[in-house]
């Protein structure tokens, strides 16, 4: 490998990119609340979200044209990933699309599939393929995609008259113990190495979308935990200006910043889906820099019917009526990044607040306010 | 190597803007690149650019003529007078003492770290004029040439095997001349290179440049890690190979992700994470490599050609210079996460007053 690179790849967002992002942000802002997520928490899965969710597009976008999708990229649905884990939406979104596109590549996706209607599940565990296993979305799916048969070389798709029966989990997710040998019908899709390797590819995206669920969700915890930080005082300073409280969250912003580039340059997706190196921009700039002047695009036809496609879609979802609560085609509210001043703080903040009080069953303020927060927990820390 | 680099017109190149005949971004790019592939010794002509863009802006045209045509053939290399024996990063920290003397200035004091000082011909150096005003108002920049009466270099080995230098000063007379910027007004003279040292420049989208800086040191783990990898794959006279044995693969392994999300992490981001990432990788990458891998370069019998060994002893100076690990985290903590300034003060202090 020649490590003196000439041209690095630009992983920095596309304007259009950056239309998904915010409409997802949105989304969840809007239509999953941490009280949604609690409220969940029992099934691991919340329906009217997840129709929602569906009617936005958000499953059709992922499959290609030939099927009725959208034929987004794969970077597309980390942004989608991203806000999926930022707000911990009780959706098997994840799951559903990557076993969606592994039935299209199969020949074996039904329509109710592309759109949502019916679940679809998938085994993404590496080893032990064989027997019972894990699924994590196992309770809910109407069929489960799984590796079975002869020295697992079968792809099998399962259903079951009645679901298997959900197991607590830390995750939180609707996950089920699934026996391939008691499911009322078992369909062998394909086998064979072909078959296997799409299988591989299934599970390389569901790692791909999951880590990027992480960083989402990394990036918000850390976003919680700053605002939290600047609240709580000791010795008559806010406690994030200590470094033992502050070093450990910019460590965290690092691992944000790494992860968010490094998966999108995962090698196992240099050759499916990095056709339009164009569309892999990803670089994010720090809060003193002036935005970079955005590269030309390479426009080819795929690229422009896609475009297309797609402000097509997002118009919908501007203007989609649904509950009359569509947000406005405003642009992107882009993440304030001296927080202390914005109303996104004080969302955070209460969040934080909820989520602590939640979290160590602690009263919550009824009418917060940041002085007396501050000033309340200064009395904590001095007592403690 | 530097005046070759010079008569050859590529420090000109290197220093004027595309219509004037500089680089473009391309041929930019293919300098910088080839010269770190080639391992040219670097420290100075970075320093120099850093300070000819000061001298320019603040110098006084007698002092442009002076050095800036030097500049441009490599007779003139220019080094960084900033850390003193007893200071730490915080640049702004000086007892260097200038002290006004007619049409000139006597300077008395001593700097530490003056890296390149024995092969340059002036010193950029942060002096403090006014001991009673704070610190950011205290100090004034002068362009000291090396060869001064009264100045003495003395050579201080590195663990990495480099060279850097204590400078004394000791009644240097320098002519007014040599002063950059006003008066008492240093720290703004001093803050133009410290932005490009710290990465806080700008970037542009054609992906003709680093993600972060540091990525010249990072190259460096590259190698050892690339060297590591194609080792452990090579078949002992048993074909045996390293990389069978599952502990040598999941060490190896977490290295490489650890450096390429290293390597992947923009500006002030990546600088963290090279220099950590570098740190925290070299022992694991030694270890796999066996006790021929505490070898230095150029040791027959060394596993990798002392390229781990290498980065092992380079790793805490990058983590050093431009201002430690400890600085960049604090930058991110106070302007990307907006947790606040530090304060250093004695809470105990606080309390008695």
């Amino acid at each position: 490998m020649d490590r003196y690179e000439l041209r690095r790849l630009d992983y920095s967002l596309t304007e259009d990119h950056e239309a998904l992002q915010a409409a997802y942000r949105d989304f969840f802002k809007t239509h999953c609340p941490i009280e949604t997520v609690r409220a969940a928490e029992e099934s691991g899965f919340d329906k009217s979200l997840w129709e929602r969710l569906c009617t936005m597009g958000a499953t059709t976008m992922a499959l290609p044209q030939s099927v009725g999708g959208d034929g987004a990229t794969l970077v597309d649905l980390t942004l989608v990933a991203e806000e999926i884990g930022r707000s911990l939406a009780p959706v098997p979104w994840i799951d559903h699309v990557c076993a969606a596109r592994l039935l299209a590549r199969l020949d074996a996706l039904e329509a109710d599939v592309v759109n949502g209607k019916q679940l679809a599940a998938f085994d993404p565990q590496h080893d032990n393929v064989s027997g019972v296993r894990l699924i994590p979305t196992g309770s809910i799916a109407d069929q489960i995609v799984v590796r079975d048969g002869p020295e697992s070389q079968d792809i099998v798709r399962l259903t079951f008259g009645t679901r298997p029966a959900k197991v607590d989990n830390t995750g939180r997710l609707p996950m089920a113990w699934v026996d391939p040998a008691s499911a009322d019908s078992r369909t062998v899709l394909a086998s064979g190495t072909r078959a296997l390797a799409e299988y591989q590819r299934a599970l390389d995206e569901w790692r791909v979308l999951t880590a990027a669920a992480l960083v989402g969700l990394v990036e918000e915890t850390m976003t919680i935990a700053a605002d939290f930080a600047k609240t709580r005082y000791t010795l008559g300073v806010p406690i994030s200006t200590l470094q033992g409280i502050s070093h450990p969250l910019a460590n965290i912003a690092i691992t944000v910043q790494g992860g968010r580039i490094w998966r999108a340059a995962q090698p196992g997706f240099w050759t499916t889906s990095l056709k339009n190196a164009r569309s892999w921009r990803r670089r994010r700039s720090c809060s003193w820099q002036r935005k970079h002047p955005r590269p030309r695009r390479c426009v080819c036809m795929s690229r422009a019917a896609w475009v297309f496609l797609r402000r097509r879609r997002l118009r919908l979802i501007w203007s989609a009526p649904a509950g009359g609560r569509w947000p406005e085609a405003t642009p992107a509210p882009v993440p304030s990044t001296s927080p202390s001043s914005s109303r996104r703080a004080k969302v955070v903040q209460e969040r934080a607040h909820k989520w602590i009080s939640l979290r160590f069953s602690c009263p919550t303020p009824t009418r917060p306010s940041s002085t007396r927060r501050a000033t309340s927990c200064a009395r904590m820390s001095q007592t403690m | 190597m530097h005046l070759a680099l010079g008569a050859a017109g590529y420090l000109a190149q290197d220093w004027k803007p595309e219509s004037e005949g500089g680089f473009d971004r391309v041929r930019r790019r293919i300098w910088e690149l080839e010269k770190r592939r080639a391992h040219v010794p670097w420290v100075t002509s970075g320093t120099t650019a850093m300070i000819a863009r000061s001298v320019e802006k603040f110098g006084s045209s007698e002092l442009k003529a002076e050095v800036m045509p030097r500049v441009f053939n490599g007779e003139v290399r220019l080094c960084l007078g900033y850390t003193e024996p007893e200071g730490g990063s915080d640049v702004a920290t000086c007892k260097t003492r200038a002290v006004r003397d007619g049409d000139g200035w006597i300077i008395n004091g001593s700097k530490m770290f003056t890296t390149g000082a024995h092969n340059c011909q002036y010193v950029f150096l942060i002096t403090n004029t006014d001991p009673d005003a704070p610190k950011h108002k205290s100090l004034t920049m002068f362009l000291v040439p090396l060869d001064s009466p009264g100045i003495e270099i003395q050579g201080i080995r590195t663990v990495d095997g480099d060279r850097t230098n204590i400078v004394y000063y000791s009644d240097v007379r320098v002519d007014d001349k040599y002063r950059l910027g006003g008066v008492n007004n240093g720290w703004t003279v001093v803050r133009e290179p410290l932005n490009v040292e710290h990465g806080a420049v700008e970037s542009a989208g054609d992906g003709l440049q680093d993600v972060s800086i540091m990525m010249h040191q990072a190259g460096f783990m590259a190698i050892a890690v690339d060297k590591a990898a194609a080792r452990v794959a090579e078949p002992d006279p048993n074909g045996r190979r390293l990389i069978d044995d599952q502990s040598v693969a999941y060490r190896l392994g977490r290295s490489v992700a650890r450096m390429e999300a290293a390597l992947s992490a923009p500006t002030i981001f990546g600088r963290v994470a090279l220099a950590q990432t570098m740190r925290d990788i070299s022992p694991d990458l030694m270890d796999i490599l066996g006790a021929a891998a505490s070898l230095p370069i150029g040791t027959d019998g060394s596993a990798d050609d002392g390229a781990a060994e290498y980065i092992y002893r380079f790793a805490p100076l990058v983590g050093i210079y431009g201002g430690t690990l400890e600085v960049f985290r604090n930058m991110i903590a106070q302007y990307v996460l907006g947790l606040g300034k530090p304060n250093y003060s004695p809470p105990t202090q606080k309390k008695a007053s």
